[in-house]
């Protein structure tokens, strides 16, 4: 495995505006480890006339599992090499595995969603994810500290700490359902959705 | 045609059966003009070259010119004979016993012959053959040689002997004297393997110098000099069939001598060559399509390995060419029973091709009647007979010469030609789909494995001990009857067969490995390639089809026993000794019998095998039949009591799983419900015996330990109208069962809820899933009558680029709900009349597994693949045995061209009845209610149609196949497409060249422990990367599976025999790696596929506690590519604007995610 960031030319920022965000990968115990090996995200501000989309900064290619409290901590780790502070609200719209691509509900009734929010329900291609900062401030913050890192030197790049599923975790999917927890839920949905049908007639 | 069938079946029975008649007839007589235009097509092809006959004509002028040379020579004693040829290189084909100098007072001359063409080149009925073909020229004796009863004792054979010898002596000198020796090379053969008629055979040197005239060696004609006696030189009468011809010394003279009909035909056929020349050749004149006919006839039996070769030293012979073009002229002059024409003049070459195997396939000529005829040209008024007496030979016997012509066919390749027959004609009266290539292009000899079910190979210890124990059971008066002892082995190797095995087989040949019929011009006979060998074979194959419902039975049944023992009661003793023992019947009879023992190795027929052969032919012979136990011990042990001694045919364990489900049935049919239970019905593999592993009780670790069920209820509208509260409302309906399921039950059924994933965007799918007290699991989900309006409403209402996911999603929803329900009840319900069926496909299922296929692949769909060697088993027979099903499938994946051919399969029992009935239909007969009904089960032609019509529809918008690759369509699903969807077309070609590599390993290598092992040897070198995981509990034993050499305490140790108290802990023996791979395949879904051992119990290692995933990276995200939001792939910069895959950090997250679990990781 060769060491991308020595072998080729460093590339801070694609022409159509991302950054180039690179991360060390942690030393792996089964791979080869005599370079490094890095993974990078492409950042871009995010500009949307919806509401909740405010503050954002779009991403392609978050690294695996990547949750809000993952993405925190590098963002802090990056903002304070360059004396800033952001303050990551959470992380919207990812969805790795793809498991929420379709809203079969909501294709089959209209009493589930708001008609409106179906009609401008957002797409989000997979593989990105937004990140929703508490404020304005935080947003470009973030996003200045990010353009200084796109470029900065070797040694200041960040290692990504990944979290990594446990056979138990993988054992879990085989576990029963809990049942009070599975009743409580079938009858508040099965209720909510009465209350809603009552309304709609 | 459709239309006539269904108006048929409700109007009077007369009126249907006249529809079906014309329903019928317009049918065929489309079938017969494609059928007209394929063979033009075909006899097109097979045309031999006009350049080839005019050189190798060139040839045959000169070489009758030099055999005029050839100087007569006067009378001389044997002596004087054996003096002359004594300093000769060539040497003399005697026919044993050779003659003795001082027994033999006739003499030996030679005068010239008169030479002419005989066989299918004069007849110019021959075809081009790859492998080349032989002229037949004809050198007749001159009628001055003979005495009138040199018929008798082999004298006119030996005096042929020392013609032939004299003849190749000086043909040598004069080749070599023309300066030929370079050009040709000369051997001695047997005329259709017959050791009576030694010719001389003229090939052309592969090394001959290319630019001489004569060199025909690319035509691949060889020439057989065949000497033959004139026509009518001794008394016809004398060498009936049923004379003796050879006298030997008798020790009671009132005792008659043995016939000798293979001597008798031997000589007068070699008189005759030239009256049935004319027979054919008038024949042929008469009627125009008489060569396409015979060239049809020709293809056929050799597709079959038929061939005019003596049958009686093994393999199948005895009907060829001639014999299948003399049957054609003969039933062109009558035939029937009245003398009735059955072949008319004007026939076209299909219908006379149709006529001569109907003939073949329904009259018998062996036990009930026989044929006869006269060849006699002059001899115009008479015609051909069926006449109702059998001679237990078949016999097709012609008046003129007293020649009965299938002679060289033994009893056994008769009734394998009938067998043919049988299948050719249904073949041919199959109007749904195109047989052609199945009858004539497809050879089915060329791989005993795929001809035949089981094979065993006889092999001889070196020491020579076998033979001469053989050869002091060769007696005389076995001699004069047999002529060789390989005649007589062979004889006696069926005939301890047939007895043996009885109704347990169908059909069987033997085969003499090593056999040879050429021999060098310096040798007197041939012998065997390898030294070591007395015989003129190495080892003898007995290749056997077997009768499916009667193999595996384990009581060889004999007469009943009586107090003074029938003769039939003596045979059974002493052909089965110690063996036999007497048993009553639940009858109260009481019986002579053998019992045998199965076995989950081997079949019992293994068994038999030999014990017979020991006992009748020799103790020392070894009996090889690994083959057969390699594969069936490919198959899962069952952890079950005694599995390694139940039959692969046995299907209790799943007949056990099914009573625990009937119990659980009725348990919920009785429950009070809001909604009271309309129909409870099985769908998973268990119920229709296709799991890959058999049903074990508490086996949870399986894959597929919990069964799926489909519940519905009555009808009702309260169903919710949105597909999440549509689930919710589903759960709570399973939560009702699973109360009063452990309020009333619960001390004997377990139960517990879980999510389902199998329907693609339905996150809120649950299962009950239910524990059994007998050990098994079930998982019940419920389907309504709104979910299929739901599914289609998301697909109505979604955006345009996410069509095609809910078109899949609704496809997933059809598949598992609907048609599963049809899949299940009909593979049920066929296979029991395809008994190899269940082991086979799950073979096949190990096979993908062992692969890493089988977690792309649906049951349903590998099941169907599977079905094709049963349902569609034309041109070969229906699989009867685990490797002969198994291989077939194979070479069906090899071969499938889906991108152009779909595979339409009809699911119904196979119906030998129903292809007679039809029969008698076409003669006009009523067809009765019940034919009516089977007919209306099998495809129709407008079935067939429109299913071929939407393969059509789906290549227009796929051409390549790109999309989906497997079209396999039944009257269960027309679309073709339910369970072959979503399968990456890596994985689909990937099969295809996993079964193309192994059928090639198999031609080029054989079958041998070393080839089957590597047929089960995964390749991994073709992925990009594997990655080894290793899993902390062993899953095997768990799995329910053992190995036949664990010791079984100490299995079982480790095997669960009972649920744990706490349900959760059900998690612990459940495979981790299924969720780490599912996962990885749907987050990197669009740029890699990643492969895994679904059965880790079965295709794990040794405990089931390894598994390994392989990587395969999409051709499309090989290269380099344009950086977009939208690309979904992790990807590193090149530049400003490209960026390509970034491999390395793939692996490092793949390696974080398997963290746990992952033992190496390997890149290739």
């Amino acid at each position: 495995m060769s060491d991308s960031e020595t072998t080729s030319k460093r590339v801070s920022s694609m022409k159509n505006g991302f950054l180039v965000l690179p991360f060390r990968q942690p030393k792996s115990k089964v791979l080869p480890s005599k370079t490094a090996s890095y993974h990078y995200v492409y950042a871009k501000m995010h500009s949307s006339k919806n509401e909740g989309e405010q503050n954002c900064i779009f991403v392609v290619n978050l690294p695996m599992l990547a949750n809000t409290e993952s993405c925190k901590s590098a963002i802090n780790a990056i903002c304070e090499k360059y004396d800033t502070v952001s303050h990551l609200e959470s992380l919207v719209h990812s969805d790795e595995f793809g498991l929420g691509e379709v809203d079969l509900s909501a294709l089959t009734s209209d009493l589930m969603t708001n008609t409106e929010d179906a009609a401008e329900k957002r797409f989000t291609p997979r593989n990105t994810a937004l990140l929703k900062f508490v404020d304005k401030a935080s947003a470009s913050n973030c996003l200045s500290a990010l353009r200084k890192y796109s470029s900065a030197s070797k040694s200041s790049i960040i290692e990504w700490e990944y979290t990594s599923p446990s056979i138990q975790t993988f054992l879990n999917y085989y576990k029963p359902l809990n049942i009070e927890y599975l009743k409580e839920d079938v009858h508040t949905h099965l209720s909510i959705f009465e209350q809603r049908e009552q309304q709609a007639q | 045609e459709e239309e006539h069938t269904h108006k048929g079946k409700k109007v009077s029975s007369n009126t249907a059966s006249y529809d079906i008649h014309v329903a019928r007839e317009t049918a065929e007589l489309f079938q017969s003009n494609i059928f007209k235009l394929q063979i033009d097509e075909l006899v097109q092809q097979v045309q031999v070259n006009d350049k080839h006959i005019l050189k190798v004509e060139k040839f045959l002028h000169r070489l009758y010119d030099l055999i005029q040379q050839v100087p007569d020579w006067e009378q001389h004693s044997i002596t004087d004979v054996l003096a002359y040829f004594k300093d000769k290189s060539v040497a003399i084909p005697f026919v044993d016993p050779k003659p003795a100098p001082a027994s033999t007072n006739y003499k030996f001359n030679y005068l010239a012959p008169d030479v002419s063409l005989i066989g299918s080149f004069a007849l110019k009925t021959g075809i081009y053959q790859p492998q080349g073909s032989s002229i037949d020229v004809l050198l007749t004796m001159p009628k001055e040689m003979f005495e009138k009863k040199d018929f008798l004792n082999l004298r006119c054979l030996h005096k042929r002997s020392v013609y032939l010898a004299y003849l190749t002596h000086h043909l040598s000198e004069l080749l070599l004297k023309e300066g030929l020796g370079d050009l040709l090379a000369v051997e001695y053969a047997y005329f259709h393997d017959n050791p009576m008629i030694p010719i001389l055979k003229i090939k052309c040197r592969e090394d001959a110098p290319r630019s001489h005239e004569l060199n025909f060696y690319k035509t691949k004609f060889s020439i057989n000099l065949i000497v033959g006696f004139p026509y009518k030189i001794f008394e016809s009468k004398k060498l009936l069939p049923n004379r003796n011809c050879i006298r030997i010394a008798q020790e009671d003279p009132e005792v008659p001598l043995p016939l000798t009909s293979l001597y008798n035909f031997s000589v007068l056929s070699t008189s005759t060559f030239e009256p049935y020349l004319k027979f054919l050749y008038k024949c042929k004149k008469q009627t125009e399509s008489f060569r396409e006919a015979s060239i049809l006839g020709r293809l056929w039996l050799q597709q079959r390995g038929f061939s005019s070769k003596i049958s009686q030293s093994g393999g199948l012979g005895g009907f060829g060419n001639f014999e299948f073009t003399t049957l054609m002229a003969v039933l062109l002059n009558g035939g029937g029973e009245n003398g009735n024409k059955i072949l008319l003049h004007g026939f076209s070459s299909y219908q006379l091709f149709k006529g001569v195997i109907k003939y073949l396939a329904t009259m018998d000529l062996c036990t009930e009647g026989h044929l006869q005829f006269h060849s006699d040209i002059t001899y115009t008024s008479a015609v051909s007979k069926y006449m109702p007496e059998g001679f237990q030979t078949p016999t097709i016997f012609d008046k003129s010469t007293k020649i009965n012509i299938l002679s060289q066919l033994s009893v056994n390749a008769y009734n394998m030609l009938k067998m043919y027959a049988r299948e050719t004609l249904a073949m041919l009266n199959n109007v749904v789909q195109d047989q052609f290539a199945n009858i004539f292009l497809t050879n089915i000899s060329k791989s005993d494995q795929l001809k035949f079910d089981l094979c065993y190979d006889l092999k001889f210890p070196r020491n020579g001990s076998i033979e001469s124990d053989l050869l002091s059971k060769f007696t005389a008066a076995e001699r004069i009857k047999y002529i060789t002892v390989e005649n007589f082995i062979v004889h006696k190797v069926i005939s301890v067969l047939k007895y043996a095995l009885n109704d347990r087989i169908s059909n069987l040949e033997v085969e003499l490995i090593g056999h040879r019929s050429t021999f060098p011009i310096t040798k007197r006979r041939p012998h065997a390639a390898t030294p070591g060998h007395q015989f003129n074979f190495e080892s003898i194959r007995v290749k056997l089809l077997i009768n499916q419902e009667e193999a595996e039975k384990l009581i060889t049944k004999g007469p009943k026993h009586s107090d003074s023992p029938s003769h039939e009661a003596v045979l059974f003793k002493g052909f089965w000794g110690p063996k036999s023992s007497l048993r009553r019947f639940k009858d109260g009879s009481i019986t002579h019998c053998c019992l045998w023992t199965s076995s989950s190795s081997e079949p019992v027929i293994s068994s038999i095998i030999p014990f017979a052969i020991h006992r009748h032919i020799s103790e020392n012979l070894v009996i090889d039949n690994n083959i057969t136990k390699m594969f069936q011990s490919l198959l899962p042990l069952p952890n079950i009591a005694a599995s390694s001694k139940t039959s692969v045919l046995n299907l209790s364990s799943f007949y056990t799983l099914k009573k625990s489900f009937d119990d659980l049935y009725k348990v919920i049919f009785q429950m009070k419900l809001p909604l009271s239970v309309k129909s409870i019905l099985p769908v998973d593999t268990a119920f229709r015996y296709t799991s890959l592993t058999q049903p074990v009780p508490f086996a949870y670790s399986d894959p597929k330990f919990f069964q799926n069920i489909i519940l519905e209820f009555e009808t009702s509208q309260k169903w919710p109208d949105e597909i999440t509260s549509l689930e919710k409302a589903k759960t709570a309906f399973l939560l009702k069962i699973e109360e009063q399921l452990s309020a009333e039950h619960g001390s004997k059924y377990k139960s517990f809820f879980t999510r389902d994933e199998s329907i693609p965007y339905n996150l809120d799918v649950t299962t009950l899933n239910v524990l059994t007290p007998e050990g098994y699991g079930f998982k019940f989900r419920i389907l309504t009558e709104r979910d299929e309006v739901l599914y289609l409403r998301a697909i109505s209402n979604a955006r345009n680029d996410i069509k095609p996911a809910l078109e899949n999603t609704f496809l997933q929803f059809t598949s598992n709900y609907l048609a599963s329900i049809r899949h299940t009840r009909t593979i049920e319900n066929i296979s029991h009349s395809y008994q190899f069926y269940s082991p086979v496909v799950r073979l096949f299922k190990k096979w993908l597994d062992c692969h890493l296929l089988m977690g792309h692949l649906k049951d349903e769909l590998v099941e169907l693949i599977a079905m094709k060697p049963f349902t569609d088993h034309y041109p070969y027979s229906m699989p009867g045995s685990v490797e002969n099903g198994f291989l077939k499938i194979l070479k069906f994946l090899s071969q499938w061209n889906w991108k152009d051919d779909p595979l339409i399969l009809d699911l119904v029992k196979p119906d030998s009845a129903y292809e007679d009935q039809m029969e008698v239909s076409i003669g006009g007969s009523e067809i009765d209610s019940s034919t009516m009904k089977k007919l209306s089960e099998k495809l129709t032609l407008v079935q067939y149609k429109s299913i071929q019509s939407n393969f059509r529809n789906l290549r227009k918008n796929d051409p390549n196949g790109l999309h989906l690759q497997f079209f396999v369509a039944s009257k269960n699903d027309p679309s073709g497409i339910l369970y072959s969807s979503g399968i990456p077309l890596a994985i689909a070609t990937r099969l295809t060249a996993l079964a193309k590599v192994a059928v090639n390993l198999i031609q080029t290598h054989g079958l041998s422990k070393q080839t089957i092992n590597l047929l089960f040897a995964p390749g991994l070198k073709d992925y990009d990367f594997v990655i080894r995981l290793k899993i902390p509990n062993k899953l095997k034993v768990s799995s329910g599976i053992i190995t036949e050499t664990e010791f079984k305490n100490l299995a079982n140790a480790d095997a669960p025999t009972e649920f744990p108290a706490d349900l959760d802990r059900l998690s612990e023996k459940m495979d981790p790696t299924f969720h780490l791979v599912k996962y990885l395949n749907m987050k990197y879904k669009n740029s890699m596929i990643f492969s895994s051992h679904r059965y880790i119990g079965v295709n794990g290692n040794n405990e089931g506690s390894e598994n390994v995933v392989t990587g395969l990276i999409k051709p499309m995200f090989k290269k380099q590519m344009k950086f977009k939001v939208n690309m979904d792939c992790d990807a590193k910069p090149l530049d400003a604007e490209t960026v390509v895959l970034n491999k390395e950090s793939i692996y490092h997250e793949i390696a974080a995610f398997s963290n746990e679990l992952i033992g190496k990781f390997e890149i290739q």
